[in-house]
């Protein structure tokens, strides 16, 4: 077949109806969708961050530490003076916004639930969503706005006594 | 400097650099200078690994080549003879990609609305139209803090309240900054040690 018998053939018309539906589905659906989606990604962020989310027993008059914390220990000291610390779970992976790394069976069945919501503002920091859940009580949630490359500690304290300690951090 | 402007610099360098700065940071703090060790590795085993460009010649001859089997697709290749049967399979071919086509942009619409559907997350919502501290929202409390660059905050949660307790001061000292070197020892503790390239 010729490039003529081609263009000026018979399937130049399915080309035609063919190409009109691709261009009327560019046009109603793909570029509002895409402007809203952009518009979207550009509030919360659309870059991914490194999350870290670790979670610490501490326990008050306890002398010994867990091994893989010897030196992290004298600045655990300055969190909770006093105490013995035992590392339950670490957890470090790249997340979206939107997405949540979640922390199982740590002390007393408890669970963490941390989830990006936002991966930089204007002023480049990240925004999670921290829930701590324990058995079929309500979940405590809390929202914090840190700068990125920035611990910060929540201090859960548990019904056996101990502290559940966890670390979050983003970059 | 502090840790993360060098780890910074290192990754992406700047014009204006301080580069005595950054060798005494690197002279001081045993974590960036692994990580910068790391990185030249990394870089070296990239540069005597990396694949050869094609050259200039190369593309120019594979363009030529391109162009002339377009513009004289009976010396492209060696049928030359038209059948009938030919002209059908290259006419369903044409009509199959003008179908693939379709089927791509129906995928993409979907795809780019689904993406575009907010997430179902009454909490986030609740915590933005309510009130300032502790909102509730389907029995669960929330309460927002917003940190600054610096001090490194512990808050307390208890079921009733949440405040913040304590703030541990992250004063860098000789340049390295504690809490960052805290930071980085937890995080390897999760991911393991940096691995350059695995087989």
């Amino acid at each position: 077949m010729s490039a003529n018998r081609f263009w000026f053939g018979p399937l130049r018309v399915w080309m035609l109806v063919l190409s009109a539906g691709l261009f009327g589905a560019l046009v109603v659906h793909v570029i509002p969708t895409a402007v809203a989606v952009v518009g979207d990604e550009s509030n919360k962020g659309d870059a991914t961050r490194q999350v870290t989310v670790f979670a610490i027993q501490a326990v008050r008059g306890e002398k010994t530490t867990d091994a893989r914390l010897d030196g992290l220990k004298a600045r655990l000291a300055k969190l909770k003076p006093g105490h013995g610390f035992t590392l339950l779970d670490v957890r470090s992976r790249p997340i979206l916004a939107g997405e949540s790394a979640v922390v199982k069976d740590l002390a007393n069945g408890c669970e963490i639930k941390t989830t990006l919501t936002q991966s930089a503002d204007e002023n480049g920091k990240f925004e999670i969503r921290c829930e701590m859940s324990q058995g079929k009580g309500k979940p405590t949630s809390t929202r914090v706005k840190a700068p990125l490359n920035q611990l910060f500690f929540l201090d859960y304290p548990l019904p056996d006594g101990t502290t559940l300690l966890v670390g979050v951090g983003a970059r | 400097m502090r840790c993360p402007e060098v780890i910074h610099e290192l990754a992406v360098p700047t014009d204006d650099r301080d580069s005595r700065a950054l060798q005494a940071h690197l002279a001081e703090c045993p974590s960036c200078s692994l990580w910068a060790e790391r990185d030249a590795q990394l870089s070296h085993l990239w540069e005597a690994t990396r694949p050869n460009a094609p050259s200039q010649g190369t593309w120019g001859s594979l363009w030529s080549r391109v162009s002339d089997s377009l513009e004289h697709p009976a010396l492209a290749g060696p049928a030359t003879i038209h059948s009938r049967g030919a002209s059908r399979a290259r006419k369903l071919a044409r009509f199959g990609l003008v179908v693939l086509a379709q089927a791509a942009a129906v995928l993409v619409t979907v795809g780019v609305m689904w993406r575009s559907v907010p997430t179902a997350d009454p909490a986030a919502r609740t915590a933005l139209a309510g009130p300032a501290g502790l909102e509730s929202s389907s029995g669960v409390q929330e309460k927002f803090f917003e940190l600054d660059e610096g001090p490194v905050v512990l808050i307390r949660v208890e079921s009733a309240s949440q405040e913040v307790v304590q703030i541990a001061s992250s004063r860098v000292e000789s340049g390295v900054d504690d809490w960052y070197l805290f930071y980085n020892e937890l995080e390897s503790l999760a991911t393991g040690p940096v691995v350059a390239m695995q087989e």
